[in-house]
């Protein structure tokens, strides 16, 4: 169970994030929406401790996250599987090698340096390409695969770290639509297969309306809804995506835009 | 409204270009004056270059041998009387500079890392070592030299530690400024996988930076190899060492002799060189 409890980040005189409270149980896939800058980034940061708080707590099933140093808070990065937007790959190295990024916290100083994986490792990480359809790619490239791909890619590379959590920042923001549903699929079925906990944070409510039991709703730095998707009204779609977003009820995906 | 969004575009273009007028004119005004005063300063004067011109081509004329198409074979000889020993000593030198550049790649390389501020938080370590670096590339090659010869003695040992350290100031700063322009986003995916600072090195750097180091280090191989003749000036070792001797002894021919095989022989290290980087930084195995 992760909780957050009255989480803030400042960056000078601006407010990432204002006190957020949170609590998400084993195995929900949460989507988190919101505008761009209302914070969404910023929470799932501070959760890898990428970003860190100038307020609150992150509790994980009793262990207190926010106050992790040195190789306890690279095991919790572990555990913390992060997703981004631009993929993050490493473009001059191979898919595979991409992957065992995701191994790095396992395997041995040296063997890191000189890339010489163990063979089990590289047969994790082929097995977990497999399932993202990419194992055929594993020796080309990181640069040479599309955007789709290369998120596949990232995901394979959360899925070895063996996580607990994987925290997905606005995984299909940069992707066209056929390549997002596969990105959505994938991390569902992850959800699914593997009962990991998703937090996925989107632009477009209704991705999150299709793959989330829950969404929760930040704006400006605060949460403003928690619930099933159901209980999403137009009064707090209003509230989440400010007054000037007017969305139509045929057409909630333009919230996106 | 959108003449007023124009109009205030327009205000702070031209006040743009009005202060960049200003740092332009400034910074003119600054190296002309600085080029004056050196020029006064280091008696750079068109009537010494003007007396100053023959006697240089003169000397050179000096060194050349008399060579007759009848005796071609024996005058060439007798020119590179001691070719196979300055060959050695030719070889010796590219040794030096082989040596020397590999020690002071190792230690640029080891050290550029922690002189890169995008790297390294904490500024007492990014400040040290950049001073650090900084103080090996002030100091001279050959006053390192000096030292070294002092301490160690005559010969190659003192010409390859002096140069190790100069390339390790020069090159340790060059690559850290590659590091620093290691984009953040390979770095984060790396960091987010719970990876220590040096996986983070390994995984979210070097991939990116490495061709850029194999080029600067190949350069300064190049570089290195004409220090390493010169160095020999202090009794540093290789080729230097045998020419600091033909000059002050005026034997004329063999300065000649020594000077154009070392021209020649750095000429095709810079070719050989050039062509290794070329075929390296478009390979796809640097990793």
């Amino acid at each position: 169970m992760l909780e957050i409890r009255d989480l803030g980040r400042t960056y000078g005189p601006v407010t990432a994030l204002a006190g957020l409270d949170l609590t998400v149980r084993k195995g929900e896939f949460v989507g988190i929406i919101g505008r761009s800058g209302a914070g969404k980034s910023t929470l799932l940061r501070l959760i890898n401790r990428l970003v860190e708080p100038t307020s609150g707590r992150i509790v994980f099933d009793g262990l207190d996250v926010t106050a992790l140093r040195g190789a306890e808070l690279r095991a919790w990065r572990r555990r913390a599987a992060m997703i981004f937007q631009q993929f993050h790959l490493i473009d001059r190295l191979d898919v595979i090698t991409n992957v065992l990024v995701g191994r790095l916290s396992q395997v041995g100083r040296l063997r890191t340096w000189l890339l010489a994986f163990p063979p089990a490792e590289r047969a994790m990480a082929v097995e977990a390409l497999e399932r993202l359809d990419m194992a055929e790619r594993a020796l080309q490239r990181a640069d040479r695969l599309s955007g789709g791909q290369q998120q596949r890619v990232a995901i394979a590379r959360a899925l070895v770290q063996e996580p607990d959590l994987i925290l997905a920042d606005e995984p299909i923001a940069s992707l066209d639509p056929l390549s997002a549903r596969q990105v959505m699929e994938a991390l569902a079925r992850i959800n699914r297969e593997d009962g990991l906990t998703v937090l996925c944070n989107l632009h477009a409510l209704d991705v999150a309306r299709t793959y989330c039991s829950r969404v929760v709703g930040i704006a400006e730095g605060r949460l403003v809804f928690d619930g099933p998707v159901t209980g999403l009204d137009e009064a707090t779609i209003r509230r989440i995506y400010g007054d000037e977003a007017a969305i139509p009820k045929d057409a909630p995906q333009d919230a996106a835009a | 409204m959108s003449s007023d969004a124009v109009r205030l575009f327009e205000t702070r273009r031209a006040e743009q270009i009005a202060a960049r007028r200003r740092q332009t004119a400034l910074f003119g005004v600054v190296f002309l004056a600085a080029f004056a005063v050196s020029v006064v300063v280091g008696e750079v004067s068109l009537e010494r270059l003007a007396t100053g011109l023959p006697r240089f081509f003169a000397y050179i004329e000096r060194t050349l041998p008399t060579l007759s198409l009848a005796t071609l074979g024996a005058d060439l000889g007798r020119w590179f009387w001691n070719f196979e020993g300055w060959l050695r000593l030719l070889f010796d030198t590219i040794l030096i500079a082989f040596v020397a550049t590999t020690l002071g790649v190792i230690g640029g390389f080891l050290l550029s890392f922690a002189a890169a501020k995008n790297l390294v938080a904490n500024p007492w370590i990014h400040h040290g070592a950049r001073r650090f670096l900084e103080l090996m590339r002030t100091v001279p090659e050959l006053v390192f030299a000096l030292f070294f010869v002092f301490a160690f003695g005559l010969g190659p040992m003192a010409g390859v530690l002096a140069i190790a350290l100069h390339t390790l100031g020069v090159l340790g700063k060059l690559f850290a400024e590659i590091n620093e322009n290691v984009t953040a986003k390979s770095l984060d995916g790396v960091v987010a996988a719970g990876a220590s600072f040096d996986q983070v090195i390994r995984f979210g750097v070097v991939p990116q930076v490495l061709p850029g180091f194999v080029s600067y280090t190949l350069l300064r191989f190049e570089i290195n190899v004409r220090s390493a003749s010169v160095i020999g000036f202090v009794g540093a070792g290789g080729i230097g060492q045998e020419l600091m001797f033909v000059i002050n002894q005026f034997i004329y021919t063999d300065i000649s002799a020594i000077l154009l095989m070392l021209i020649v022989t750095v000429a095709l290290i810079d070719l050989g060189c050039e062509k290794l980087r070329h075929r390296l930084i478009g390979q796809e195995s640097l990793k």
